[in-house]
Parts: C-alpha cells; structure tokens; sequence
C-alpha cells in the first residue's frame, strides 16, 4: 500500500502539469477569428438598392442651369463649398487641391445639379495626413436627402437612389458617370474607396452615390 | 549668334525661323536681294503682348528698322557685330488677333524687304491645344492615403498588444512552473525513500 501511495503523488501532479500546460498553450494561441459577414460596414461591395422599407420619391422636373455654390448632407453632417473645376489630366473629374479638401469640385464643363442630366461632384476622401470632405460618403444608403445650394439662389434637394462601389481596374465610365434615366436631373457625388495602394498612390476603388432631384 | 541666344532664353519651344520674305506686291524685294536675304522673328509665333526680336542679315548700314501693324511699334535694327546683321526689339500688340502680318524691313542703303509675322492665339509655342474630353473617362483619385494609413497604424497597435501575454496567462504559467519544479524535487526524493524502504 505504502508503495502504491507513494506512486500516486508523481502521477497526480505530472497530469496537473500536462492539463495545465495545454490550458495555457491553448489561450497563447488564440486567434481573433474576423466576424463571418467580413464585410466593413462603410463600403459595401455590391450596390446598395433601396431596401424593401424605402420608397423612393418621384422625381422632380428638371430645372434651368445655374452653378452651384455648397452641399449639404444631413445624414453625414456634412456642409461643404462646390468649386468648378475641370476633367484632370486622366480625363477624370477634377477634385480641389489637396490644399482645399474641405471643398467639393464641380465638373463645369457638365449638367449644373438641378438641370437635366447627370451632374458631377467629386470630392476627396482623405488627405495624406487627415480625412478629408467625402470620407463618409459610403455610408449614405438609399432615401438620404442631398441639398445642392445655387448660384441662381434656388436649392436643389436630390434624393440618393443607388451608393456602389467600382474597381479601378475595368472602371466604366459610362456606370459611374452616365445618365441613369434620361431626362432628369440626376447628381453623383464621386470619391475613393477600396484599399490604398502604396506603389501607385492611390485607392484602388470609387464610391459613387447616384441621387435625382426630388424637391 | 545673338539671336539664337534670345530664342534659347525664350520659352522652350519658341524655335527662331527664318521667315521668307514675302514675294510680290508694289514693295516687294528685287530679286536680287531676296536671295541672301535672311530675317527672323522670335519666337517664331509670339502671343499678343509678348516681347520679340527682329534679326536681319545683311543690312547695308548700320542702323534699320523693322515694323508691322502686329507691333506696338517699329523695332529699331542696330548692330551686332557680325557684319551686316542687325537687330532690334519690339513688342506684339496685345490686342492684336492671332494671324500673319507683314514685317516691313528697312536698312539704310537697301531697298525694302517684307517678312511674315504670324501671331498665335492665346497658346502658343507648345503642342496645340487638345480638344477638351466630352465626358470622363476615369476614375477619381480623391484620396491622399491618411485614412487608410491611420487605420493600418491603429491595427498594427492592436496586434501588438494582442501578441503580448495577459495578466491571467502569467499568472498560469507561473503557477505551473511551480508545480514543474515542485516535481522535479520532489519526485527523486519519495523514489529514493521508497528504494531505500524496499531494502
């Protein structure tokens, strides 16, 4: 007996041990697993339709040319001026300098906001250091109100109908910034989404909000 | 000599020409002079307003002049050294419309000689300017990267502090050491008394 129990000691605590030490192994390697979904709420891959919730308004008559002068989006709290500026150098729709990143360009060479057609605003999305005017603009969802403030003193209240996101790569211009429903006075409100790309410094994606004027 | 060197201090492109001079009319150069005759303007299509030098060759004296409705006023042709070759400066008027225009020369001792001036439009000297695009084409590139430089700054901390041992794993792995080393001493000893016991 005695033998017995003198045995029992070792095998007891050499078990504790063994127990002990795979617990311990077992919370070193525990990974942080991403949520199953994956999919960062702000940038959604796939367009954003309206929901079966959201009914859309009717749009609304187009309205003479005039310049616009600052956008407002409730929903982002977002207040901003529009500058005119030019296509750029690649043939895309001219932002302001990063100097002014606080500041919405207007294409002027295209459709005023509020007159026939799709008219164009491209803002930044972050700075080198900071995030810049449009750094929200992904989260606008379908039935988000956009006021376009005008040169002619009107303001021109479009109603956002579709928010998607398009790969530089194999980028259509036609989807992006092409009428949507001949006729109306349309708006896109464009900027960069997707990851940043160190080697060519630049997004590899474009968040384009479609919107039509309702009011 | 100095001609080309007001070209080259001029904008890149601006490439002096030896302009012809221009044949017929009731001043038109005898055609023995035509001949060695050489004028040029630079910069070859000045803008309005822009500054230009007038170089002729072959001037019979010393002093001349150079004039057109395009300038604001004659260019006075002096010497340059070089024998027979005068020059002088003047300026494109500013409100003058973009065209050819006729360069009167005239030296002491030679008949008069016409040369062309052509004024360019609002650019010039560069490639003409390209047709502007009817809609976009591309996508924008509306970002400096700071966002997504933070968040992978932000992420890079997180794993740092996740890669580090808790306060719970210490305490395990401390408390298990313990039991190793209390094994470790004990284990011998209660082998050797029960060997000791057996004999």
């Amino acid at each position: 007996m005695t033998v017995r129990g003198g045995r029992l000691l070792p095998v007891l605590a050499w078990l504790t041990l063994l127990g002990g030490t795979l617990v311990w192994a077992a919370e070193l390697t525990d990974v942080d697993l991403p949520p199953p979904s994956g999919r960062p709420a702000a940038e959604p891959a796939a367009p954003a339709a309206p929901g079966p919730g959201v009914r859309l308004p009717p749009a609304r008559r187009p309205l003479p040319p005039a310049a616009p002068r600052r956008i407002d989006v409730p929903s982002l709290e977002l207040s901003a001026p529009v500058v005119p500026r030019p296509l750029d150098a690649s043939g895309a729709p001219g932002t302001p300098p990063m100097d002014m990143a606080g500041a919405v360009g207007w294409w002027q060479r295209g459709p005023a906001p509020g007159s026939a057609g799709p008219a164009l605003l491209a803002g930044h999305r972050d700075t080198a250091t900071q995030a810049a005017v449009f750094h929200r603009l992904g989260e606008l969802r379908p039935g988000d109100a956009i006021d376009v403030y005008r040169g002619d003193g009107r303001a021109a209240r479009f109603t956002v109908e579709e928010v998607r996101t398009l790969d530089r790569d194999g980028f259509d211009a036609r989807t992006a910034y092409g009428p949507r429903r001949p006729g109306r006075a349309e708006l896109r409100l464009v900027t960069c989404a997707g990851a940043w790309d160190e080697a060519v410094r630049a997004y590899t994606a474009n968040v384009v909000v479609s919107a039509y004027l309702t009011g | 000599m100095g001609a080309l060197r007001t070209t080259l201090s001029c904008a890149g492109a601006a490439v002096a020409v030896a302009l012809t001079p221009v044949a017929g009319g009731p001043h038109a150069a005898p055609p023995d002079a035509g001949d060695d005759t050489v004028v040029k303007v630079a910069p070859t299509a000045p803008r309005p307003g822009a500054d230009v030098r007038v170089t002729v060759d072959r001037c019979g004296g010393r002093t001349g002049t150079a004039a057109s409705d395009a300038f604001v006023a004659e260019a006075r042709l002096t010497g340059t050294g070089v024998d027979g070759r005068l020059t002088g400066e003047t300026r494109v008027r500013s409100g003058v419309r973009p065209g050819a225009y006729r360069v009167r020369i005239r030296c002491d001792g030679v008949p008069d000689r016409f040369a062309e001036v052509r004024v360019a439009g609002v650019r010039t000297g560069v490639a003409p300017p390209t047709p502007p695009a009817v809609s976009p084409t591309a996508p924008v590139p509306a970002g400096g990267g700071g966002l997504a430089r933070a968040e992978a700054e932000a992420k890079a901390q997180e794993d740092a502090e996740a890669a580090a041992p808790g306060a719970a794993q210490t305490v395990t792995g401390l408390v298990l050491a313990g039991v190793a080393a209390a094994v470790v001493v004990l284990v011998p000893r209660t082998a050797r008394r029960r060997r000791a016991r057996q004999r």
